[in-house]
């Protein structure tokens, strides 16, 4: 059976069919439109300007709509209608004469397929009515029973295959009425892949461009992309250009249209195809400058990281160690004056060792990186003078670090903003993840009338997220608190996890 | 960018293109042979028959067939006209019983080419009729006597009607009459056909109407008290009634 390509010429038989029965609809439509259109357009030509125009793009548009079909159902692979302004003469009339003519060639095709169509159902209802027993007339010469309804069920199969080829006959013929109609010699730019898709009916069909220093294919946005394997439905055709590889179609492995007229279609666009390939190349150069940004500031946080690492190891320590050698020193003193001084030693020490920690922790929190987001906002909460509720919902899991970072200097700079101007003593912080985006929120109740502009530090925020493809939006009417809320999105395809993947 | 105009290479037809063509080639073939034998199968037979004896009342059926009564003869003399083919022929029964002569017939129900008949009776005057046909025509010629016709397609058309009743009621069916004398009682009708009955001048109780159609009375005086009656209805088709 499968010699026979049953499954392929059912589906064009259909597709003909549908055509042809959304064509009379369509007819209906577009008779009177065009005809009574283009007429009280012309009647009405000398009084108004404008009449014809506007009688012609609406019979013009109709015309768009047919092509559209004619690719959607028949595979005509028609390029798309020039925009009104560049037609021609004859171009216009020719797309007007296939409007016209839609419903009468409409109906004596359907008129045609009728009759085998007409044959098949009257044979087959025949022949069950004579298996079943429930029609005792003559079919010629012999009575209807058991034995002839079923000669005549049998004889029902070859009248469809006929049915059947004549759809898909009337099909080729409306399809080539509609390509000598409907063919355009007006030249026509637009995307290479849907000019492509339009030509190979295909509107699946994707463009694998080469880009021959980095050894890979990408698509338009420079992003990588596999070929598809075999046996999956999908195939590609190499598209090359003096010897060099240019790019790939990707398309349906069933497509319409043989290889040659896919290569054909393709070199005919090669320039076009070429031309694309080199934006691609381009934006693939962006999108490798983006993901390296986020390495940068990944770089960054762990130098920071190093550097609060050092210093809690190293001066911090010694800092320590040298309070209680003061602290022993103080005790073993007897002398009253010593003691005093010794003391004030030890007071200024213990003063240097809580800014040393403050400054550790500004440079990045050890906190943060061991434990996470979570116990670095309740860190945060503890410290600050404010009356502080938090909510961090994230199942306790960690989030790469560079945007843990990012929404710890949010929260971190909002609540020290809450503090310095907002003039209240409660603030809300909330952490969630919600579609797709961890989404950072400090609130307060207080006298708002915050701005972006106002200080370097929320600029310093907003630098930090656009690197990780994140917004920071301020909410903050006069007298009605400030909400600060940051987006960062995280989920597969973001460019977080790319520069995670890479 | 210029359209690709390759085309792709001329391959030998593909076994579907064959498998259509040998079905179609099938069909084809199927079919004249049918109409071959259904030409050589075709044949007319005529059965003439006249029945002997005083008769009450003659009743016809006869589905499909058309039917051509004459009047003034002096027995009953039938001519069946019968064309068929495949050897599939009129089914026809006849009987007399209690004075009436009862002729029915069907052809066999057949798909390819249903068989056709003609009945051509001569009658005595003043014997009673019943006609009955599906879609079958009726025509009546020269009748004097009470005549029943019902059809559903078939058209009933009479001419010198000279008989004391005629009621022709045809679904679809034309009805025309034309009658010699003033009959006590016509009653014409049909649902979707034009009624049309041609009377001799004078006073008749007259009863036209269409609901759809036309209306005409010409040639006649309307009235209630009258002795004759002349009833014409349709429901969408048009009515006549003329007086000559």
């Amino acid at each position: 059976m499968s010699a026979f390509e049953l499954p392929r010429h059912t589906r064009s038989a259909l597709r003909a069919l549908v055509y042809m029965l959304e064509g009379v609809i369509r007819g209906l439509v577009n008779l009177p439109v065009v005809a009574l259109g283009l007429a009280v357009g012309f009647v009405l030509s000398p009084a108004w300007d404008g009449s014809m125009r506007a009688a012609s793009r609406l019979a013009w548009r109709c015309g768009g709509g047919e092509r559209a079909r004619a690719n959607r159902f028949l595979h005509a692979h028609l390029p798309p209608l020039p925009r009104g302004t560049q037609v021609s003469r004859g171009t216009f009339w020719s797309v007007m004469t296939l409007l016209l003519i839609q419903l009468p060639l409409t109906l004596v095709a359907l008129l045609a397929a009728a009759v085998p169509a007409g044959l098949t159902v009257a044979l087959a209802l025949l022949g069950a009515g004579g298996v079943a027993g429930s029609d005792a007339r003559f079919v010629g010469p012999w009575a209807l029973g058991v034995w002839s309804g079923l000669l005549l069920l049998a004889l029902a199969l070859p009248a469809a295959i006929v049915t059947l080829a004549a759809l898909e006959g009337l099909g080729l013929g409306l399809r080539a009425v509609a390509r000598r109609l409907l063919a355009t010699r007006e030249p026509v730019d637009g995307p290479v892949r849907e000019l492509l898709a339009e030509r190979l009916g295909d509107h699946s069909l994707t463009i694998a461009y080469w880009l021959p220093e980095r050894g890979r294919f990408v698509d338009d946005h420079g992003r990588p992309v596999e070929l598809p394997e075999p046996e999956s439905g999908r195939t590609w055709t190499a598209v090359d250009h003096e010897g060099a590889r240019v790019a790939a179609i990707v398309h349906d492995a069933e497509l319409d249209a043989s290889p040659e007229l896919v290569t054909a279609a393709a070199s005919a666009a090669v320039l076009a195809i070429d031309n694309e390939r080199l934006k691609a190349e381009l934006r693939a150069r962006v999108e490798d400058l983006r993901v390296s940004r986020v390495r940068i500031v990944e770089a960054a946080d762990e130098a920071r990281r190093n550097i609060e690492r050092d210093l809690h190891d190293g001066a911090q320590q010694q800092l320590v160690s040298l309070a209680l050698d003061l602290r022993i020193l103080y005790a073993q003193l007897g002398d009253a004056d010593q003691r005093a001084t010794v003391g004030r030693l030890a007071d200024k020490l213990a003063e240097a060792l809580g800014e040393l920690r403050e400054l550790a922790r500004g440079i990045h929190p050890a906190v943060l990186s061991e434990r996470g987001l979570g116990a670095a906002v309740e860190a945060l909460v503890d410290r600050s003078p404010l009356d502080v509720r938090a909510s961090v919902e994230l199942d306790g899991a960690r989030l790469p670090a560079a945007v843990e970072a990012a929404a710890y200097f949010v929260i971190a700079e909002g609540l020290t903003n809450v503090v310095r101007y907002a003039e209240t003593r409660h603030a809300d912080i909330v952490v969630c993840r919600n579609a797709g985006e961890l989404e950072v929120v400090v609130a307060d109740d207080g006298r708002g009338g915050a701005t972006l502009d106002a200080g370097t530090g929320l600029r310093g925020l907003i630098d930090r997220l656009v690197v990780l493809d994140g917004r920071l939006e301020l909410d903050s009417p006069l007298g009605a608190g400030t909400r600060l809320r940051a987006r960062i999105p995280v989920d597969q395809g973001s460019l977080v996890a790319e520069a995670a993947g890479r | 960018m210029g359209s690709p105009q390759a085309v792709p290479q001329r391959r030998s037809p593909a076994p579907w293109w064959w498998l259509v063509t040998a079905c179609a080639l099938l069909l084809v073939a199927i079919g004249v042979a049918l109409l071959i034998w259904l030409e050589l199968s075709s044949k007319t037979r005529t059965t003439s028959y006249a029945v002997i004896g005083d008769l009450g009342a003659i009743r016809l059926d006869v589905g499909a067939a058309d039917v051509l009564v004459s009047g003034g003869a002096s027995t009953v003399q039938v001519q069946r006209v019968d064309r068929f083919a495949f050897g599939h022929g009129t089914h026809e029964d006849r009987s007399v019983r209690g004075g009436t002569l009862a002729i029915r017939s069907r052809c066999p129900p057949q798909v390819v080419r249903p068989c056709r008949v003609g009945y051509r009776i001569a009658v005595p005057d003043n014997v009673p009729l019943q006609i009955r046909t599906t879609s079958g025509d009726v025509r009546l010629d020269g009748l004097r006597a009470s005549v029943q016709v019902s059809t559903s397609s078939g058209a009933i058309r009479a001419s010198d009607f000279c008989g004391f009743m005629l009621r022709a009621v045809s679904d679809s069916g034309d009805v025309a009459v034309a009658a010699d004398c003033s009959s006590e009682d016509l009653e014409l009708r049909s649902r979707s056909g034009d009624v049309l009955a041609t009377v001799p001048s004078g006073r008749y109780h007259v009863d036209a109407e269409s609901d759809a159609g036309s209306r005409a009375v010409h040639g006649i005086a309307s009235d209630d008290d009258a002795p004759y009656q002349v009833q014409a209805l349709s429901t969408t088709g048009d009515v006549e009634v003329d007086g000559t």
